[in-house]
């Protein structure tokens, strides 16, 4: 499902308009992206749980050039699916 | 830091940053994750712009071990959930190391416990000044022994030699000591002359392999634009300003794409081939037509091995088929056209583990002649 289909069907279930929709979507990667940036994880009952991972800086190889350089540390956005959620993929195979 | 926030917080929260109703926002979240829920349980993928992606991954079977009993049992192929966050979160949520940026690391320092090595160095070099003085010594007083050993009796010889040796031995020790250290100073020396002058070396070498690469790349598409326009006339009369442009714009191709000259020079190849000979290939051989595929940033070649193959673990055919074009199997270009050739040319059968067996080997090789 891409994005336009989703704002379509949200508008029409929750009885909104596209722009309302699209301005929510907005916000929401605005807010998650804040959380994340806080290292606050974010549960969504019945579908998982947003956790922002810290890596820690690391000594890597450039591939091409060959040159070692150090990454710096960063946050990433990791998603892990909640139990049933696992389910029910599982049973809609 | 690290708190847990639950549905109706975010929605407190979404109510803030976006001035709606926090009742309205409660509602769109639980609709949002249970349309996406429910996408996901039909095998849909969902893309929420600006948010990100939730994929559905297939994972093959694998066995595994149960910890408690040691029993192997087989893990059904099932599939995963994987959530790609959009480039403007991932960007967000990095927020507070955004600053940094990726430091080069000089090759005379390899981790940080080889920081302090300077130090014992410049320590080591004073040892080696001491213990070369300590040889002279120790080869002097040698030389005395001996000399007044000879210049004795041979009864008193005897003892004197043992006690010369002993002493020699000791000293022996203590030279092959200073000898070890002497190694490993000038080692390391000639270490850090090679460190600093091998890099330099490589990058005039690879300088002028790319300066040939370039050149012969533009000599050949010069050719081949020559070579077909003449031909072109030959059928249809086409003004020769024509060519030009079009040797001039592959030429403007060339340029800001450095790394990618092979891929221009295969765009450059398969243009004129299409133009020109097109019309003499296409009935020559209809029947077996090779199946086309495009690398592009969502389909790589285990992409295409699943979808053509049913196995993503048979890539390394659809590499072999096209080495010549794609490199380092880990750094393929998006845009890249490759041949899908059959399983029958390999003789794989992709229902025989043996053969993927023997596929995946391969993989392991392919690897291997990029190290």
């Amino acid at each position: 499902m891409d994005n336009k289909t989703l704002v379509d069907t949200l508008s029409k279930n929750l009885d909104i308009s596209r722009d309302t929709v699209i301005s929510l979507i907005d916000g929401l990667s605005a807010v998650v992206g804040e959380c994340g940036a806080e290292l606050d994880s974010i549960s969504i009952p019945a579908f998982g749980t947003f956790e922002p991972r810290k890596r820690m800086e690391r000594v890597a190889v450039h591939p091409a050039s060959g040159k070692r350089l150090l990454v710096p540390p960063k946050i990433v956005l990791s998603f892990k699916p909640s139990p049933v959620l696992k389910q029910r993929i599982r049973n809609g195979e | 830091m690290e708190n847990k926030i639950t549905l109706p917080r975010l929605a407190a929260m979404l109510a803030i940053t976006t001035g709606k109703q926090k009742k309205l926002c409660e509602d769109f979240l639980k609709e949002l994750f249970r349309i996406v829920s429910e996408e996901l349980e039909n095998g849909e993928n969902v893309r929420i712009k600006g948010f990100g992606t939730f994929k559905l991954a297939a994972m093959e079977p694998r066995k595994s071990v149960n910890v408690a009993t040691g029993e192997e049992h087989e893990i059904p192929g099932h599939k995963k959930v994987v959530f790609v966050a959009a480039k403007e979160l991932a960007t967000t949520v990095n927020s507070p190391f955004e600053a940094f940026e990726a430091v080069e690391v000089s090759d005379d320092i390899p981790t940080d416990v080889l920081l302090e090595v300077p130090e014992e160095e410049e320590s080591g070099n004073d040892d080696e000044t001491a213990s070369e003085s300590a040889v002279r010594e120790s080869v002097d007083e040698e030389v005395v022994d001996e000399a007044t050993s000879e210049a004795y009796g041979s009864d008193t010889a005897d003892a004197a030699k043992s006690v010369a040796c002993s002493v020699s031995v000791n000293e022996k020790g203590k030279n092959e000591k200073s000898a070890t250290t002497d190694f490993d100073g000038s080692e390391s020396d000639s270490y850090e002359v090679e460190n600093v002058s091998e890099p330099r070396g490589k990058g005039r070498r690879f300088v002028w392999g790319f300066l040939a690469g370039f050149v012969a790349a533009s000599v050949v598409a010069l050719l081949y634009f020559y070579l077909g326009g003449e031909r072109m006339e030959n059928k249809e009369t086409v003004s020769s300003e024509d060519d030009v442009a079009m040797v001039v714009q592959t030429l403007e191709k060339t340029v800001p794409m450095e790394k990618g000259v092979s891929d221009s020079l295969s765009d450059s190849l398969s243009l004129p081939l299409n133009e020109a000979t097109g019309n003499e290939e296409v009935p020559t051989r209809p029947s077996d037509e090779p199946v086309y595929d495009t690398i592009s940033t969502t389909r790589f070649l285990t992409t295409m091995a699943k979808e053509h193959y049913g196995n993503f673990n048979l890539w390394p055919i659809i590499y072999e088929e096209n080495k010549d074009i794609l490199g380092h199997p880990d750094r393929i270009k998006p845009g890249t056209k490759v041949v899908v050739p059959s399983l029958e040319k390999y003789g794989v059968d992709p229902h025989k583990a043996a053969d993927i067996a023997r596929i995946k080997q391969k993989g392991v090789e392919i690897y291997a002649r990029y190290k």
